[in-house]
């Protein structure tokens, strides 16, 4: 999809985002038509590399066993962007002479909703429940906060996660989803799941497997849960 | 084994070793998953460099990937950099690939490093 296709497409769903209320079409229907324009809301029967590469929203096909709902609906009113290259990052990327940047003019901007569209499209994408297989049987205990420094040189030196993800604003590999709002964004079992095996969730993710054992997944969790309540601090 | 038996292999070897080390097929999955690292145009800066405390190999530079084996990149695309002993940031992407898939991306490795344009 270009990135004109792309626009159009984001400008249509804010249109009909803010013109919800008016419309007067099943609440479920509505919202998942909305969130068509750029997500996929029902599973594909197959997923393809040139399919992962066109997109320009993540699945939220299995969003309901992703989200914490609460964060959800806040984020819904108050968007921030969560993947600094867009979702795939070669839709962005610009080559020059000091080396590739993105193109952030081009990133488009998710419509923002006031608390009661929020709300409903939250109860809605709540529904979406793909893969509970995944999370069925784990029953993950507290998680340890780690200390920012060991978290760090974990995060950064030995796993090398900051290769494609920020821990922190403005710092950090831009290709990935921002991971310094991920324990507040997602659901303890789903972290640890697709820590697990990511291509268990999306068969055509760009995150490898690395086969990271019990211990090393406590460890990088604890060091999101740290990111996050420093955050709050 | 009879010589028409070993022929046969032979060529079928031939034919399987086209058909799996394709550098087209192999550009759009470096675009996929390398390019973040190496560059959309494999020169090694791409757009996740900035914080990087080890430079991603230049796939450009005829030098170096000529002192690399078709057998060390397979190696290091599967099993990730920590297997050859370099740096941990570059990934074992064996859950992600195919071998045929990485022979693909070797292919083309080979045609950034080392064909001039209009070859």
């Amino acid at each position: 999809m270009t990135i004109k296709a792309n626009l159009l497409a984001v400008i249509a769903a804010s249109v009909v985002f803010m013109t919800m209320g008016a419309v007067n079409a099943a609440p479920v229907e509505r919202v998942l038509s909305d969130c068509m324009a750029c997500h996929s809301v029902s599973q594909p029967t197959e997923m393809t590399l040139d399919e992962r590469m066109a997109r320009i929203g993540p699945s939220l096909f299995y969003a309901g066993n992703k989200y914490k709902a609460e964060w959800l609906a806040s984020w819904l009113q108050n968007p921030t962007r969560l993947y600094p290259a867009g979702v795939y990052y070669g839709q962005h990327a610009v080559v020059t002479d000091d080396g590739d940047i993105v193109a952030t003019t081009d990133l488009l901007a998710h419509p923002k909703l006031n608390q009661q569209q929020a709300q409903e499209a939250t109860e809605v994408l709540m529904t979406l429940q793909a893969k509970s297989d995944l999370v069925a049987d784990l029953n993950p205990g507290e998680i340890k906060k780690v200390s920012r420094h060991m978290g760090s040189l974990n995060f950064k030196k030995f796993k090398g996660c900051a290769s494609c993800h920020q821990d922190s604003a403005g710092e950090g590999g831009v290709s990935g989803p921002e991971l310094y709002t991920a324990f507040e964004r997602f659901q303890l079992t789903y972290l640890i799941s697709y820590m697990q095996d990511p291509l268990a969730w999306e068969p055509k993710t760009l995150m490898p497997n690395l086969h990271l054992k019990q211990k090393d997944i406590e460890k990088l969790v604890g060091y999101l849960k740290t990111l996050s309540e420093d955050s709050h601090e | 084994m009879n010589k028409v038996a070993v022929v046969g292999l032979l060529l079928g070897s031939l034919f399987s070793l086209n058909s799996i080390a394709d550098p087209m097929s192999g550009k759009k999955l470096y675009q996929a998953y390398c390019a973040q690292c190496h560059g959309m145009e494999g020169d090694g800066y791409g757009i996740n460099v900035e914080f990087m405390e080890v430079l991603p190999r230049d796939h450009t530079d005829t030098e170096e990937m000529s002192a690399r084996t078709d057998k060390d990149l397979f190696k290091v695309i599967k099993f990730g950099g920590k297997s050859i002993d370099k740096s941990v940031l570059m990934p074992n992407w064996d859950g992600n690939l195919t071998d045929d898939e990485i022979h693909s991306l070797v292919a083309h490795l080979r045609v950034l490093c080392c064909e001039t344009e209009g070859e």
